[in-house]
């Protein structure tokens, strides 16, 4: 059996025979698509359920079909298809008075929800698994999902000031960096609005797709489980913006970019600090005391006082150190502030 | 400058507690082997301040003499670079995001307006602090 799959721009070609194939390292991800590996999950999410693409999930029946309801059998919810959203049951009739269906045969109406089994409380309604095929009728935003933990949180929303407050309360030790720890522009639905509201990342390339299909497997299991590609370094100065050209940090920093251990480790370094770290935590503290108490004798203690700068660069420094009105860091300020 | 009543300051202090954080965590060793290059004064003085952190010590004595070493001219006019400035190679980490490119001028020039008001905020630590200590003038 021949698995083609392009990753990266790299192309990586399995050949294999049942029932003797042995994952190793190196294709690993591979055994993953093939279900070769029954100690890794189909999701790790717990409590969601996966959607088949290639199977309708939603029913009618001559109850619900006149009120322009249906029944996703999977999810065990109403759809309302004028509003493109799920609704439960109790507010259901409410709801339709707003769609003109004044008289409803709330016996009947109950006695079809009973049949389909349809859950009651919001709550306790089982959602899609992300990354899998979206749910049939129900809109689709653009959106944000969470990426600081890709396997362990399947968290998403539409707004990108909701998305960073999950970040910074969820995951206390994520990278310093905000932007990236979520990724932009994904689909998302939600099975209720505008209470309720649950954002799911939905892969809309996996409608009409099997479950069982390697491109359903490479979509949602393989593709979130890999690395960051390879950083390769600048060929020329062309190829660099005038900033960096200027800093040079390219090249300080090539040890750490030309290795994934040393760049994960070195990305770690200015990580917050956590908790359980009493020595870094008490520092957020205690600088922001400090800039506090700065503020404080500019403004109050001795109002006398005023900082003069002295812009110098280099080799122009003074040997004689002045007072208390100058800096070596405004050497590199000045110049940079210039350029920019 | 940043407004008293507001949350400003935090986010002026921002940019020195990292500053800070990578000085010290790569003056205990850090695994990733990256370094703030510091003078043999300045790592003791780090260590003072470490020290002072894990005691809970509400005094910023140790944490201004380690700032203001950092950014007080020294007596031998050698040239500023990447290889001996703290700010410098901190900066390169800074700037460092984890895609392997790294931050554009917009944020750069906000960083610097921030490290421009922290080389203030010390500079006036440092003079209240000689003014405490000559509370009738220098030449009395």
């Amino acid at each position: 059996m021949h698995v083609c799959v392009v990753v990266h721009d790299e192309e990586v070609t399995v050949s294999f025979s049942l029932p003797e194939y042995t994952p190793t390292q190196a294709n690993d991800g591979m055994a993953l698509i093939l279900g070769y590996c029954p100690s890794i999950p189909l999701t790790s999410i717990k409590g969601r359920v996966r959607l088949d693409g290639a199977v309708r999930y939603l029913a009618a029946c001559e109850t619900l079909c006149p009120l322009g309801v249906v029944v996703h059998k999977l999810l065990h919810v109403l759809i309302c298809l004028a509003c493109k959203s799920c609704i439960i049951p109790s507010h259901m009739p409410g709801h339709l008075k707003e769609h003109g269906f004044k008289n409803i045969d709330k016996i009947a109406f109950t006695a079809a929800c009973e049949r389909w089994g349809i859950i009651q409380l919001p709550e306790r309604v089982l959602h899609p698994s992300p990354r899998g095929a979206p749910v049939e009728i129900l809109k689709t935003y653009q959106g944000y999902a969470c990426a600081v933990d890709p396997t362990g949180c399947s968290f998403a929303c539409t707004s990108e000031n909701w998305m960073k407050q999950h970040v910074r309360n969820d995951h206390t030790s994520h990278p310093a960096l905000m932007t990236s720890c979520y990724r932009s522009n994904v689909p998302v639905q939600t099975l209720f609005r505008p209470f309720h509201k649950k954002y799911i990342e939905v892969q809309p390339a996996l409608c009409n797709v099997a479950q069982d299909n390697v491109l359903a497997r490479v979509l949602q299991d393989f593709l979130p489980t890999l690395p960051l590609p390879t950083i390769t370094p600048p060929q020329n100065d062309k190829e660099i913006d005038p900033l960096l050209r200027l800093m040079q940090w390219h090249k300080y920093m090539e040890p750490y970019y030309l290795d994934s251990a040393k760049h994960t480790s070195v990305l770690a370094l200015k990580a917050p600090a956590r908790q359980t770290d009493p020595a870094y935590h008490r520092l957020h503290t205690a600088v922001q005391d400090y800039i506090e108490f700065g503020i404080h004798i500019g403004r109050t203690v001795s109002p006398n006082l005023t900082v003069r700068k002295h812009l110098v660069q280099g080799r122009h420094l003074s040997s004689v150190p002045l007072s208390v009105a100058s800096a070596n860091t405004f050497c590199f300020l000045r110049t940079l502030i210039m350029i920019l | 400058m940043p407004l008293p009543d507001n949350e400003s300051p935090a986010a002026y202090a921002a940019p020195a507690e990292e500053f800070l954080r990578v000085l010290l965590r790569c003056s205990q060793g850090h695994i990733s082997g990256f370094t703030i290059p510091l003078t043999p004064a300045q790592e003791e003085l780090s260590i003072k301040v470490f020290d002072a952190l894990l005691s809970n010590r509400k005094d910023n004595r140790d944490l201004h003499e380690l700032l203001w070493d950092l950014v007080r001219v020294r007596a031998s006019a050698t040239e500023s670079t990447i290889h001996n400035c703290p700010f410098l190679a901190w900066l390169a980490l800074h700037a460092y995001k984890p895609d392997g490119t790294y931050i554009d001028s917009d944020a750069f020039a906000q960083l610097l307006a921030k490290l421009k008001y922290l080389v203030k905020n010390i500079c006036m630590v440092e003079a209240h602090r000689r003014q405490a200590e000559h509370p009738q003038g220098i030449i009395g």
